[in-house]
């Protein structure tokens, strides 16, 4: 290979390169006339300077005109997105909606699931599996979602006339509203001081009359009192009370300062996840199905209900009442974790 | 692209051109040239730009229909050519008032 097929092979190394970054419908084309500019180029300089084209002066060359992802982007135009700007307002809303869509639908299939008889097989089958499966379904169809949704909205993207954008009729007086920064850090101290009394009144009624802690209705046909123990329901006495003791104190604190500050915040969210571990323990220690836990509680409640609902059906809307509680408390532990790093990254 | 002034960074100097380089070429490209060339003129001129700065500019104008292009193969190397197109063409009288306004009213408010 001579010194000039050298130089002009780095020339067409370097052209291939650009060419990877272009979009296929300029490619050929702008590659055939940067090949053309570049050879050309090369040879005046090389007239310019006395010498003859060779390797050495078609990368300084090449150096000068510019790294091959830049020169591509200069030819792009426009950077390149597999779902761009024109329709990703679009794109998020439909996938929240989605998103909502199938929530509520795996939530309603859960609670029939968990309601329908037979199968009603042990304890540790329905209370955890049910719950672990429930939520593998919900996390696979979510998943296949969004992932059919980036395929339909990429394609949209794809064949969208690059020319086109969306129609928005524009109003200055219809941008929303700022969000009310100032009066989401007050604290709202008539909500923290009913917290506490509320709280100081489950401690109270849960340590010393546990027999009242659970289903209580008064009716016309008589009281019905089940305590939640005597339905087979887990209660950790002394961790729900630290629960419920945290959360009076931080009340407590947030009553005094008058506003939200970084370390309250930070406070909430460790109460909150310490919440969710005591209701995780619940659900997975609960006997809810179990004979022996439950005999007290079938009793009260045949004797209350003259058996037109059987017992089964009153364990089971205790479970999904709980997964229900789980998940809120889930919901609102990691939406505030997520509102926590997104401050300190703002 | 050089500086003409070692003290004012390149980025400023580039912001400052961006704009005025696109009426140096449409006013250049009322005779046909290709892109070489067209390099060589805006430089004797005094008005020099880089490659790959120049180039990418010619697709564009060519997209926006205010250049027209076709390939010659007569010579040594396939060119490309440009030249303005009727759409161009009428622009640029438009655009070339819309400088001398432009540089007139700089000119006041900088002296």
């Amino acid at each position: 290979m001579t010194d000039k097929q050298a130089g002009l092979e780095l020339i067409q190394r370097y052209v291939y390169q650009v060419g990877e970054f272009l979009p296929s419908r300029q490619r050929g084309d702008v590659m055939a006339e940067l090949r053309s500019l570049l050879e050309e180029g090369v040879e005046e300089r090389a007239r310019t300077s006395g010498r003859t084209v060779d390797e050495e002066l078609t990368a300084a060359f090449l150096l000068e005109f510019g790294e091959p992802s830049k020169v591509a982007e200069r030819y792009g135009g426009e950077p390149r997105y597999l779902i761009g700007p024109r329709i990703f307002p679009v794109f998020l809303l439909v996938l929240k909606i989605s998103l909502a869509v199938i929530s509520a639908a795996c939530l309603a299939g859960f609670v029939f699931s968990a309601m329908a008889v037979p199968p009603w097989g042990p304890a540790e089958f329905w209370h955890v599996q049910a719950l672990l499966s429930w939520l593998w379904r919900f996390a696979q169809t979510a998943l296949v979602n969004i992932a059919i949704l980036i395929f339909a909205f990429a394609l949209i993207e794809r064949f969208l006339p690059p020319t086109w954008r969306p129609k928005r009729d524009w109003d200055p007086r219809k941008l929303p509203l700022l969000p009310p920064e100032a009066e989401r850090d007050q604290v709202k101290r008539a909500v923290e001081v009913i917290r506490i009394y509320g709280l100081i009144f489950l401690a109270a009624v849960l340590n010393f009359y546990p027999q009242w802690f659970g289903i209580v209705s008064f009716t016309d046909s008589g009281v019905l009192r089940i305590p939640f123990k005597d339905l087979g329901v887990y209660l950790p006495v002394p961790l729900i009370d630290l629960g419920w003791a945290l959360t009076a104190a931080l009340s407590s604190v947030l009553i005094v300062r008058g506003r939200w500050e970084r370390w309250s915040r930070w406070a909430e969210f460790a109460v909150g996840l310490y919440d969710t571990v005591v209701v995780w323990l619940i659900l997975t220690h609960s006997e809810l199905n179990s004979a022996q836990a439950t005999s007290a509680g079938r009793k009260a409640w045949v004797a209350f209900n003259n058996q037109s609902l059987p017992f089964e059906w009153l364990s089971r809307v205790i479970y999904i009442a709980l997964v229900v509680i789980l998940l809120g408390t889930l919901v609102k532990t990691g939406k505030r974790l997520y509102r926590l790093l997104r401050a300190r990254t703002a | 692209m050089k500086t003409t002034a070692t003290d004012v960074p390149d980025n400023l100097i580039l912001e400052l051109r961006r704009g005025a380089v696109i009426l140096a070429v449409l006013a250049q490209l009322r005779n046909e040239q290709y892109g070489y060339s067209l390099k060589k003129s805006l430089g004797d001129a005094g008005l020099a730009m880089d490659e790959g700065t120049l180039y990418p500019l010619l697709r564009r104008l060519e997209s926006q229909g205010l250049l027209r292009s076709r390939w010659r193969v007569e010579e040594a190397h396939p060119r490309r050519y440009y030249r303005l197109s009727s759409q161009g063409e009428a622009m640029l009288p438009a655009l070339r008032a819309e400088w001398d306004s432009l540089t007139e009213a700089i000119r006041r408010v900088i002296e």
